[in-house]
C-alpha cells in the first residue's frame, strides 16, 4: 500500500481523479466548439445551456469529492480545475446574455429535462420512470433512460426484454483507480456511448443499465457502475431527456447516483415508512429542484409535511400488469394511473427548466 | 438461529421481519432484531413508536460520534446491542447497524464499515433468535454473508420484477453455503400466487397472504402485530415463526432446505414445546396430534366430503385415550363456507398461549367411534394459496388417525 496522504506518491486513486479531470475538461470544450459552431440563434443557445449545465454539473460533482478528507492530497489540482470549469460557467453565461429573449425561452422549452427517481423501495419508482420514458418518446422527445438499481426492473415498464447485462466490455476498460476497478474506454465519449450501447426499447427510447447481481461477486453490476454514472453526467446533449431510476432507498442518493439530473422526483407511497424515507432522502438529494409524487394511494390522507404535486391512484390494472410482468403503458394504457403520469409528463414538459 | 430476510424494496420484509420477531418472542425466545437498512424502519414493524426509531442511534452513527475510527479494535457485538439497542414489545432488542443520514456520512457506505457489515455474521446466535431485515436489492445480503448454519428468507411479492429479485437471492444465498432457505410469497391475493414462487424458485415457499389491515397499520406508522393480531398476514406469519422453530429444533435437517418429506418431519423431531407432529403416539397408549402452535387457519376433514370440512384454526388437536382438541379461532378470512365445528374454539388469537380452559373429549365429539382425521390439501379451500403453506405437513399423504397403533 502506498502511503496515502504523503507528498509526491500517487495512488491509483489519485491518478483515476486527476484523468476524470482531464475527461471532464475535454468534454466541456467539446460543448464549447459545437455552440461555437452553430448557425442560427436557437441551436446556438441550446448549446450554451448544454454547456452551462454540464459545467454545473461537474462543480456539484467536485463539491462532493471535496467534502472528503482523501481528497486533500490534490486539493491545488482540483482548484484548477474549478476555476477551469468556471471560466465555462463565465463564458456560457455572457454567450446567453447576448442571444435574443425569444430564442432563449424556446431553446428552454425544447432543452432535454434531466431527471432523477428516487424513494423507499416499492414506492413505484420503476413504473414512472419507464413509463414516463415513454409517455415523453411519444411526444416526440428523444429520451434516454438509465436502470440505476442492481436490481433492474426499467426494462419490465419500458416494455423490452430483460436487462441481464450491463454495458459490453467494449465499453469499458479496467483502472484500478475507479470505485470497483471498472471506467468508461477512455477513447469514448459520454454521446458516443450513448449511440453505441443504449439499447433502442419502444417507442424510441433507448435504455442503459448497470445490469444484474447474479453472484456473490457482483461482477457484471460491478463493471458497469462507474461508466454508467460517466455517461450520465457527461452525456449533456441538449437534445435529450434523460432519466434515471435509482435504487431502493438512500445509499444510491447517498453516493450522488443522482448528480447527472437537474430534478429529483421523490416517489412516495402510502406506508409510513415510505413517507419517511422521503424525508431523509432530502438532505441527500441537496439543493436540486425535488417534486414529491404520491403513488398508490387510495382513500389515505397525504403524509403531514409531504405535498404531492401529483397523485397517482392505486390501480389494480397496473399491479396485475407487474404481475405477469408485462409493461403497464402497454396493458392498460387507459387506466387511471397511466391517465396520472401521462399528466405528470405534461406538466413536466411544461415547467419552466432552471438553467 | 440467525435469519436473514431479503428481496425486493417493498416486497414486505420489513413488515415480515417485525411480525416475525414478535411471534418468535411470543414463544419464549430471546430475539435480537437487526436492522440492516441504511434506512432503517424495522422499529416501526417491531411496535416502537416512529418518533423513537428517527431518534435511536444507529450502531454506526454511534460509534463514530464516540470517535472511534476503523482502526480501532472492533467491540464485540453483544457489546454494541448492550449499548445501542433498544427494547421492543415481548421484549425483543433492536439494533440497527447504520443510517444516512447526511451526504457528508463518509464512512457509512464504504467498504471501511466492517464493524456493521459484519455485525449479523459475527452476532453469536447459539440460544437466540436473530432476524436480520437487510436492505432492499442483493448487495446487503452479500455483505451479511449468511452461513451455513443460518437462514434466508427471500421474500417476494406475486409480481415478475420480485420474483426474479428472489430468484438471484436464492441463487447468492446458495452460492454463499447457505443451507436453509426459503422463500416467502408475501402479498399473496390470487390462488396460483405462492406456486408461482415456487416453481421459480424450486425450494418451498411460504405464503403470506395480502392483507389490509396490514397496509392501514403501515400507512399510520405502527407495528401490523399490534394492530390485529389476528389478521391473516399475521397469522400467516405466526406459521412462519413455527416452521422456522423447526429449523431449529433440528439441525440435520439443514441439509435439506428444500421441500420435506413430511413423514420424516414427524419422525426426526424432537419433542419440543410446538412441535408438528402429526403421526403422534409418543408415549405407549397415547394418540396425538398437534398441529403448529400458533394461531392459523387450517382445515381438517374427517373423511368427510369437502362441504363438511370443519375449520380447524390450529393450536393443537390432542387424540388420546382422553382424546381432547385445543383449537384456536381463525380469523375468517379464508371464508370457508361454516360447518359445524368439530373443535371447539378455546383461547382467543394472540393470546399467549396456554392450556385451554376447557378440553373437548374426542369421544363426545365422535360417539360413533374414532373416524379417521385427515389433512388433505384437496380438502382445503384456499383462496389465496396460503393453505399450502402446509405442504411442509403434506400436500398428498395424510394422516389417518385410525392407522395409528397404540404402540408406537
Amino acid at each position: 500500500m502506498s502511503t496515502a496522504g504523503s507528498e509526491g506518491e500517487r495512488t491509483p486513486r489519485d491518478e483515476w481523479v486527476l484523468a476524470s479531470m482531464a475527461r471532464q475538461l475535454s468534454i466541456l470544450e467539446g460543448f464549447e466548439a459545437a455552440a461555437v459552431d452553430q448557425a442560427d440563434d436557437l441551436s446556438t443557445c441550446l448549446g450554451w445551456i448544454a454547456l452551462r449545465r454540464q459545467a454545473g454539473r461537474y462543480l456539484r460533482s467536485l463539491a462532493n469529492w471535496s467534502a472528503f478528507g482523501s481528497f486533500q492530497r490534490y486539493a491545488e489540482p482540483m482548484a484548477a480545475h474549478r476555476s477551469a470549469i468556471e471560466g465555462f460557467v463565465v463564458t456560457s453565461e455572457s454567450e446567453l446574455a447576448r442571444l435574443d429573449g425569444e430564442a432563449r425561452e424556446e431553446a428552454c422549452r425544447r432543452l432535454g429535462r434531466r431527471l432523477a427517481v428516487v424513494g423507499k423501495g416499492g414506492a413505484g419508482k420503476t413504473l414512472i420512470s419507464g413509463t414516463l420514458a415513454r409517455l415523453l418518446a411519444r411526444r416526440g422527445r428523444r429520451v434516454l433512460a438509465a436502470d440505476l438499481d442492481t436490481n433492474p426492473g426499467l426494462t419490465f415498464t419500458l416494455g423490452m426484454p430483460d436487462g441481464e447485462a450491463g454495458l459490453p466490455l467494449e465499453a469499458l476498460e479496467r483502472h484500478e483507480g475507479a470505485a470497483y476497478g471498472w471506467q468508461l474506454a477512455s477513447g469514448l465519449s459520454p454521446a458516443e456511448a450513448v449511440e453505441r450501447f443504449a439499447t433502442p426499447a419502444p417507442d424510441g427510447v433507448r435504455y442503459l443499465g448497470l445490469g444484474k447481481i447474479m453472484e456473490p461477486e457482483k461482477l457484471v453490476p460491478r463493471r458497469s457502475v462507474v461508466a454508467i454514472q460517466q455517461i450520465l453526467i457527461g452525456f449533456g446533449d441538449p437534445g435529450w431527456d434523460v432519466l434515471g431510476d435509482l435504487e431502493a432507498g438512500t445509499t444510491t442518493p447517498f453516493e450522488r447516483y443522482h448528480l447527472f439530473a437537474d430534478h429529483v422526483l421523490v416517489v412516495v407511497g402510502p406506508a409510513w415508512r415510505s413517507a419517511l424515507t422521503a424525508r431523509r432522502l432530502q438532505p441527500l438529494i441537496g439543493d436540486l429542484p425535488t417534486t414529491v409524487i404520491a403513488n398508490r394511494f387510495r382513500e389515505e390522507p397525504d403524509h403531514p409535511g409531504l405535498h404531492p404535486a401529483l397523485r397517482i391512484p392505486f390501480d389494480p390494472e397496473v399491479a396485475e400488469a407487474e404481475r405477469l410482468g408485462v409493461a403497464p403503458l402497454d396493458y392498460c394504457p387507459d387506466s387511471p394511473a397511466i391517465r396520472a403520469i401521462d399528466e405528470l409528463a405534461e406538466r413536466f414538459l411544461a415547467q419552466e427548466v432552471l438553467v | 438461529m440467525k435469519i436473514a430476510i431479503t428481496g425486493k424494496g417493498g416486497t414486505g420484509k420489513t413488515t415480515i421481519a417485525g411480525a416475525l420477531a414478535r411471534h418468535l418472542a411470543r414463544r419464549g425466545h430471546e430475539v435480537v432484531a437487526v436492522d440492516g437498512d441504511p434506512n432503517p424502519n424495522l422499529g416501526i414493524s417491531l411496535g416502537v413508536p416512529p418518533e423513537r426509531v428517527e431518534t435511536m442511534s444507529p450502531i454506526l452513527n454511534a460509534l463514530l460520534a464516540s470517535g472511534y475510527t476503523h482502526h480501532d479494535p472492533k467491540p464485540h457485538p453483544d457489546e454494541l446491542i448492550r449499548r445501542y439497542g433498544i427494547e421492543a414489545p415481548d421484549g425483543v432488542m433492536l439494533v440497527a447497524t447504520g443510517k444516512i443520514e447526511r451526504p457528508t456520512d463518509a464512512c457509512l457506505c464504504c467498504g471501511s464499515h466492517m464493524t456493521t457489515r459484519e455485525f449479523f455474521g459475527e452476532l453469536p446466535a447459539e440460544d437466540r433468535m436473530v432476524v436480520a431485515d437487510l436492505e432492499a436489492g442483493l448487495n446487503d445480503l452479500i455483505w451479511a454473508q449468511p452461513g451455513a448454519e443460518d437462514v434466508v428468507l427471500a421474500v417476494a411479492e406475486p409480481s415478475v420484477k420480485a420474483i426474479d429479485i428472489a430468484r438471484r437471492a436464492r441463487g447468492i444465498a446458495e452460492r454463499l453455503g447457505v443451507r436453509s432457505i426459503l422463500g416467502v410469497a408475501n402479498r399473496c391475493a390470487q390462488a396460483d400466487d405462492r406456486k408461482r414462487l415456487e416453481d421459480v424458485l424450486g425450494i418451498e415457499v411460504f405464503a403470506v397472504p395480502e392483507d389490509p389491515a396490514v397496509e392501514r397499520a403501515d400507512h399510520l406508522g405502527i407495528a401490523p402485530i399490534d394492530a390485529d393480531a389476528s389478521s391473516p398476514a399475521m397469522v400467516a406469519i405466526g406459521l412462519l415463526a413455527d416452521r422456522l422453530e423447526l429449523v431449529r429444533s433440528r439441525p440435520e435437517r439443514r441439509s435439506q432446505p428444500t421441500r420435506t418429506n413430511p413423514g420424516r418431519i414427524s419422525q426426526a423431531l424432537p419433542l419440543h414445546r410446538r412441535w408438528i407432529r402429526l403421526d403422534g403416539c409418543r408415549r405407549r397408549g397415547s394418540r396425538s396430534i398437534r398441529l403448529g402452535g400458533s394461531p392459523a387457519a387450517l382445515f381438517c376433514s374427517s373423511g368427510q366430503p369437502a362441504e363438511r370440512t370443519a375449520r380447524l384454526s390450529t393450536g393443537q388437536v390432542k387424540v388420546e385415550p382422553e382424546a381432547c382438541v385445543l383449537v384456536r379461532p381463525a380469523s375468517d378470512w379464508l371464508n370457508v363456507p361454516e360447518s359445524p365445528p368439530f373443535f371447539a374454539p378455546t383461547s382467543p388469537i394472540g393470546a399467549p398461549w396456554r392450556l385451554p380452559p376447557t378440553l373437548t373429549p374426542l369421544s363426545r365429539l365422535f360417539p360413533g367411534g374414532m373416524p379417521g382425521l385427515h389433512i388433505d390439501a384437496a380438502h382445503i379451500a384456499d383462496p389465496t394459496g396460503c393453505a399450502s403453506n402446509f405442504d411442509w405437513i403434506s400436500s398428498e399423504q395424510r394422516w389417518d388417525l385410525g392407522q395409528c397403533k397404540p404402540s408406537c
